[in-house]
C-alpha cells in the first residue's frame, strides 16, 4: 500500500493571526532612533546651537519613551531599541566628562547648554554620571537576571521532569518548591540588609543578592511552563529513543519554553534594575561615589525641595526608560510564543 | 446490525421522503456557499452547495469526517461563522425565516430561543464562575414569565429529567464539579430550558467513553422528541447515525454526497462513499480492516471534478466531467454521475 | 490465527502482578496515593498482538508505559526477553531500550514540533547504531518508504503533513531501532474514519514481515478485533476478563465486556448472552473497594459482589472476574458452561 503526497503541504500549515515580525514598523522604529541618533549627534559638535541644545534634549528624554512605546511594536523594534540603550551604556562614556570629577564652585547649576543635564551638590556632571551609570546598572541587572536564569530554568525543568520520570523525583520536586516559597516569602530589602550587613556592600555581592531572590522566579516560571509538556508524548518519543535525561531538557524541552522564559528574562533586568536602585536609595547599595541611578535619584530627592528638580529627575528618567523598553521587549516576545 | 434500531415510541411518524412537501421544515438550508477570504481573494471555499431540510420533530444526522464543512454547516445555520469567512451564496431558513443577512441582534434572540446548542465539550455551554442551576434557571427567566424561585425549581426539575441525581443539591454546583457524563448531561438541560424548535448537537459524545455515550445519546433522543423538537445530530461516526437517527446526510470535502431516510441510505448507499464510510465502520475482518486510500482532503478550492474521484473505487472518466449535481434517486439525493 | 496460549519458544515479553501507584504530595509533603494499575498478568508472545481495551480511566496506557520502563513501577515484575528489566538503573537500560518501541495516539504530539520530522527519526537512528549521516539518511529513507510514504515528506515539519501521514512517520520511527515489541497506544483514535484502516493494515503488514509483538491499547473494538489474538479488558486499574479474541467478543462473560460491547454496535453479537445496559460512568471513588468495582453500575450487583473478586478460569486460558458469571451464568442471562 502506498499513497502519493499532495502537491501543497496539508492545511495544518498556519495561516491565522501571525505577528509582524518584519516590514514597515521595525523600519519606523529604527528611523526614529536614527533621527534622535544624528540630531544629539550634530548638537553635541554644533556649538553655535548650544543653548538649544538643553532644551531638545530635555525635549527629548521626554518623547523617546512615547516614540519607544508607538514604534517598539514589534520584537525587531524593541530589541533594537534594547540594542540601542545597551550601545549607550557601552560607548556612551567615551565622549562624556569625568563622572567622578568635583567642582564644589560649580554646585548645583541647572541644565545648560554646556552642563545639559546640570551638576549635583558635589558640582559633578549629571549627564555624564547618567551614561557612566546605564553601564552599571544594565550590567547589574543583567548579571543578576542571568545568573537567576542560569540556576532557576534548568532547577525547574529538572524538578518536573524528575517528578515525573525519574525514582524519588517527587519528594525532590516538593522540597525545592517549599524552598523557593519560604526564599520568596522573605523581604528582600531585609535579606539584603542581613547580608550587606554581615559582608559589607559590593558590587558582586548586589548581583548575588538580587540573582538569588529572582531565582524562585525562575523556578517556578519554569516549572510551570514545563508541567504542560514534560508528559507531551515527544518528550516520551526522546526517551524511547534512549535520549538521556539532560539532552531531553536541552533538546526537547527548553527550546519549547524560551519564549516564557525569554519574556520573562527582559522583566526580570528591569525588575533587578529596581531592586539595586531600591537597594541604593536606603544606602545599601553601591558605594559610594560609584555613579549608580538609584543612588542618584536619592541624593536629588532631598533638593527636589528646594526646587532643583534636575538632580533626580535624569536619573529617574534614565530608570524609567529603561524599564520601560525591557517590558516592551518582554512584551513582544511574549507575543510571538 | 439492524438499520435504524431506534426503539422509541415516543418518536413522531417518520417523515415523509419529500421534505417540505407537506410542512414546511423546520430549517431549510438551500445551496449555501461558504468561502474564506474576500470575493477578489479567495483562500478556499468550505462549503459548496449545501442542500439540508429537517421537518418538524425530525432527527437528521449529519455525517462527516474532519474537514468534511458539518461543524461549519452548523455554525453558518446559527450565524457564528468564525472570522474570515462569509456566504457566498445560498439560504438558511428557520421556521421560515431568512438568517442570511439577518441582524446579529435577530441572530442572539433566535440562538437562544428556536435554536439551541450542544457542543463536544459541554464546559463550553455553561459558565464556570456561575452554578449550573443559577445560569439554567436565567434562561428560564428570560424566556417565560417565571419568577426567581419558580424559575430556580424549573431548573432543578429539568436537570432531574436529564438524569441528574440528587438534582436539587447539584444544581448548586458549578460544572467543573461535574464529571464529563454529568456535564454534558447539564449542557442538554441548558440547551432545552429555552425550548427550541431545533437542537443542534455538534459530536456531543465524541469525548465520553462508549456505554456513557450511548447513554448520553439515548437521552439527547428521548428529550428532544418528547419536546416535538427536531434534532441536527452532527457526528462522524455513521453507526451512530443509523441507531438514532430517521435520515442522514452524508457530507464530503464540503458537499453533500447523498441524504435520505437512514434505513435506506445505509441500507443501500448509492453513493460510493457513503459506501465506504459504511464499510470502515462495518464488518470487521480477520487481520485486514477496510481502507480507504488516499488523504481526507484539506483546503478545497473550487474542483472541476468529484471531490471523492482520487480515492474512490468505482471513479471512472465521467467522474471528472464536472463536479456531479446533487439530484433526486427514489427517495433521497445523491451526487454521483454513477448513481 | 494463534493459540491463546503463548507458544514454546517463550514469550517476548511477561508481566507479573504489575502494581503501580501514583504519589502526589500536598503542601505538607504528605502522601497521597492513586493506584492505577492493580495487580496486572499477562505475556506476549513474537507475532502476537495482546490488546487492552477499556475506558479512559482504567488504567490501560499506564500498563504499556510501566512496562517500557517510561514511568516507574512500584510493584511486580516485567521479564523482556528472558530479563527482568524493572529493575534495571535506566543507564543501563539503555542498550535494551531499543527492542520496544511506543506508537503513540496523537502522532502531531509525538513530534517535537520545534524540529523537522527527519531530525526526529534521526534520534532513533542512533539507538541502533548508525553513526554516520549519511548511512542514518539511508536508514530513515527506508524507514518512511516502508510506511507508504516518499522520503522527501521526513523534511517537513510536524505541522505540514496530514494525521495519517503523520502516524505513519510516527509508527516508521518507532521501527527504526528495529525492536522486538511495540506498544500501541491507541494508534488510530485521533484519525479520520477513512484514514484508520489504513493504518490497521499497515500495521498488521509490518507485524507479519518483521514478527514483531504488538500490545495494543484501544477502546475502538473494530480495531482491536481486526488486529489481536488475545484480548484483556481493563476495569479501574484491574484485568475484569481475559481470554482469544474470539472468546471476549463472541462469549463474552463479564458484564462490563458485555456493557462495552453492546455499546459499541458491533456486526456479530454472536453468543454474548442478553443485552446489558451499564448506568453510570466510571468513578476512581470505586477503585478502592475491596470487592466488584462496577457493582454500581451494574444490573446484576448482589450483595456478594462486595467481597474480593478474584480472576477465576472458565475455559483454558478464558479468565472472568465475576463470580456471578462463573457460579450464576444463566441467572445473568448468559449460556450455562459447558
Amino acid at each position: 500500500m502506498s499513497i502519493s503526497l499532495p502537491s501543497a503541504p496539508g492545511a495544518a500549515t498556519p495561516t491565522g493571526e501571525s505577528h509582524p515580525v518584519g516590514g514597515a514598523r521595525p523600519l519606523r522604529a529604527l528611523v526614529a532612533i536614527a533621527t534622535l541618533a544624528i540630531l544629539l549627534v550634530a548638537l553635541f559638535w554644533a556649538p553655535e546651537w548650544r543653548s538649544l541644545r538643553a532644551v531638545l534634549t530635555v525635549l527629548a528624554v521626554l518623547v523617546v519613551p512615547t516614540v519607544w512605546d508607538s514604534a517598539a511594536r514589534t520584537v525587531r523594534a524593541s530589541v533594537a531599541a534594547m540594542l540601542g540603550l545597551i550601545l549607550l551604556a557601552l560607548i556612551g562614556p567615551l565622549f562624556t566628562r569625568d563622572p567622578l570629577m568635583l567642582d564644589v564652585g560649580a554646585s548645583l547649576t541647572g541644565p545648560s547648554g554646556d552642563l545639559w543635564f546640570g551638576t549635583d551638590q558635589f558640582g559633578r556632571d549629571i549627564f555624564a554620571r547618567v551614561i557612566h551609570g546605564a553601564q552599571l546598572d544594565l550590567g547589574v541587572g543583567f548579571s543578576a537576571a542571568a545568573l537567576a536564569v542560569l540556576v532557576g530554568m534548568p532547577l525547574g525543568a529538572l524538578s518536573v521532569f524528575a517528578s515525573a520520570h525519574l525514582r524519588g523525583g517527587g519528594l525532590f520536586d516538593s522540597v525545592l518548591l517549599r524552598v523557593s516559597e519560604s526564599f520568596q516569602a522573605f523581604p528582600t530589602l531585609l535579606l539584603a540588609l542581613g547580608i550587606v550587613a554581615a559582608v559589607g556592600p559590593s558590587i558582586p555581592i548586589l548581583i548575588f543578592i538580587i540573582s538569588i531572590v529572582n531565582v524562585p522566579v525562575y523556578l517556578r516560571l519554569t516549572r510551570s511552563a514545563v508541567a504542560p509538556i514534560v508528559n507531551a508524548d515527544f518528550v516520551l518519543a526522546a526517551r524511547c529513543a534512549g535520549q538521556p535525561v539532560l539532552k531531553i531538557l536541552l533538546r526537547h524541552i527548553l527550546p519549547n519554553v524560551r519564549q516564557v522564559v525569554l519574556a520573562q528574562f527582559s522583566v526580570n533586568v528591569a525588575w533587578a534594575i529596581q531592586i539595586l536602585a531600591a537597594l541604593s536609595f536606603v544606602g545599601l547599595g553601591v558605594p559610594v561615589p560609584t555613579p549608580e541611578w538609584g543612588a542618584m535619584v536619592r541624593d536629588g530627592y532631598e533638593q527636589l525641595v528646594y526646587g532643583r528638580w534636575w538632580v533626580a529627575l535624569f536619573p529617574g528618567l534614565a530608570i524609567l526608560l529603561t524599564v520601560l523598553t525591557l517590558n516592551q521587549l518582554s512584551d513582544r516576545v511574549r507575543h510571538i510564543a | 446490525m439492524s438499520p435504524a434500531a431506534a426503539p422509541d415510541a415516543t418518536a413522531p411518524p417518520a417523515v415523509d421522503a419529500q421534505p417540505g412537501a407537506a410542512a414546511a421544515p423546520v430549517l431549510d438550508v438551500a445551496d449555501l456557499t461558504v468561502g474564506f477570504g474576500s470575493a477578489a481573494k479567495r483562500r478556499s471555499i468550505p462549503l459548496q452547495g449545501i442542500h439540508l431540510q429537517v421537518a418538524a420533530g425530525e432527527r437528521m444526522a449529519l455525517v462527516g469526517e474532519s474537514g468534511s464543512g458539518k461543524s461549519l454547516t452548523a455554525a453558518a445555520v446559527l450565524g457564528l461563522l468564525p472570522e474570515g469567512a462569509e456566504v457566498i451564496r445560498g439560504s438558511i431558513r428557520l421556521d421560515g425565516e431568512e438568517l442570511i443577512g439577518a441582524s446579529e441582534r435577530r441572530l442572539r434572540a433566535l440562538r437562544g430561543g428556536s435554536m439551541a446548542i450542544m457542543f463536544q465539550n459541554p464546559r463550553a455551554s455553561l459558565n464556570p464562575v456561575l452554578t449550573v442551576g443559577g445560569q439554567i434557571a436565567e434562561v428560564i427567566r428570560v424566556h417565560g414569565s417565571a419568577g426567581r424561585k419558580e424559575s430556580w425549581a424549573q431548573a432543578v426539575e429539568l436537570l432531574a429529567e436529564m438524569g441528574i441525581p440528587n438534582a436539587a443539591r447539584r444544581a448548586k454546583d458549578y460544572v467543573h464539579q461535574f464529571s464529563g457524563g454529568m456535564a454534558q448531561r447539564a449542557a442538554l438541560a441548558m440547551a432545552l430550558s429555552c425550548r427550541p424548535d431545533l437542537l443542534i448537537a455538534d459530536e456531543p459524545t465524541t469525548g465520553l467513553d462508549a456505554t456513557l455515550a450511548q447513554q448520553v445519546l439515548e437521552l439527547v433522543v428521548e428529550r428532544v422528541a418528547m419536546r416535538d423538537a427536531s434534532l441536527l445530530l452532527i457526528t462522524h461516526d455513521i453507526a451512530v447515525a443509523r441507531s438514532h437517527c430517521e435520515r442522514t446526510t452524508v457530507m464530503y470535502a464540503g458537499r453533500v454526497m447523498e441524504s435520505g431516510p437512514t434505513a435506506s441510505l445505509t441500507g443501500d448507499p448509492k453513493n460510493p462513499y457513503t459506501a465506504a464510510l459504511l464499510k470502515a465502520f462495518g464488518t470487521v475482518d480477520q487481520r485486514r480492516m477496510y481502507a480507504i486510500g488516499g488523504v481526507v482532503p484539506t483546503l478545497l478550492g473550487e474542483l472541476a471534478e468529484c471531490a471523492f474521484a482520487d480515492r474512490c473505487p468505482q471513479a471512472g472518466p465521467e467522474c471528472r466531467d464536472g463536479v456531479p449535481e446533487l439530484r433526486r434517486l427514489e427517495d433521497r439525493r445523491v451526487a454521483c454521475v454513477k448513481a | 490465527m494463534s493459540p491463546p496460549t503463548a507458544p514454546a519458544d517463550g514469550p517476548v515479553v511477561e508481566v507479573r502482578e504489575l502494581i503501580k501507584d501514583y504519589v502526589t504530595r500536598d503542601a505538607r509533603l504528605r502522601q497521597h496515593t492513586a493506584r492505577a494499575v492493580d495487580g496486572v498478568s499477562f505475556e506476549i508472545a513474537p507475532g502476537e498482538t495482546f490488546a487492552i481495551v477499556g475506558e479512559s480511566g482504567s488504567g490501560k496506557t499506564t500498563v504499556g508505559r510501566v512496562l517500557l520502563k517510561l514511568t516507574p513501577a512500584t510493584d511486580g515484575a516485567v521479564t523482556f526477553r528472558g530479563e527482568g528489566i524493572l529493575d534495571i538503573p535506566e543507564r543501563r537500560f539503555r542498550a535494551q531500550r531499543r527492542h520496544m518501541q511506543m506508537v503513540f495516539q496523537d502522532p502531531l504530539a509525538a513530534f517535537d514540533p520545534q524540529t523537522t520530522i527527519r531530525s526526529s527519526l534521526r534520534e532513533f537512528t542512533r539507538l541502533s547504531g548508525i553513526a554516520s549521516r549519511a548511512a542514518q539518511n539511508e536508514a530513515i529513507a527506508e524507514a518512511v518508504r516502508s510506511v507508504g510514504l516518499e522520503p522527501e515528506i521526513a523534511d517537513r515539519r510536524p505541522s505540514q503533513v496530514s494525521g495519517g501521514q503523520l502516524q505513519r512517520l510516527s509508527i516508521a520511527r518507532s521501527l527504526l531501532p528495529e525492536p522486538d515489541l511495540l506498544f500501541l497506544d491507541e494508534p488510530t483514535s485521533s484519525l479520520d474514519v477513512s484514514i484508520r484502516g489504513q493504518i490497521v493494515n499497515l500495521l498488521l503488514d509490518l507485524q507479519e514481515r518483521k514478527d514483531l509483538a504488538y500490545l495494543l491499547v484501544a477502546h475502538d473494538l473494530r480495531v482491536v478485533y481486526a488486529m489481536a489474538q488475545r484480548v484483556a479488558v481493563m476495569y479501574l486499574g484491574q484485568f475484569v476478563e481475559v481470554g482469544s479474541r474470539d472468546q471476549v467478543y463472541a462469549d463474552a462473560r463479564h458484564p462490563y465486556t458485555r456493557g462495552l460491547l453492546e455499546a459499541a454496535e458491533l456486526d456479530e453479537p454472536a453468543r454474548r448472552g442478553e443485552p446489558v445496559r451499564l448506568v453510570g460512568e466510571i468513578s476512581e471513588e470505586a477503585a478502592a473497594k475491596p470487592g466488584c468495582r462496577l457493582s454500581q453500575r451494574c444490573p446484576f450487583a448482589v450483595q456478594r459482589c462486595e467481597d474480593p473478586q478474584p480472576l477465576r478460569e472458565t475455559a483454558a486460558g478464558h479468565l472472568v472476574r465475576c463470580w456471578r458469571a462463573v457460579e450464576q451464568p444463566v441467572e445473568i442471562g448468559l449460556a450455562a458452561l459447558a
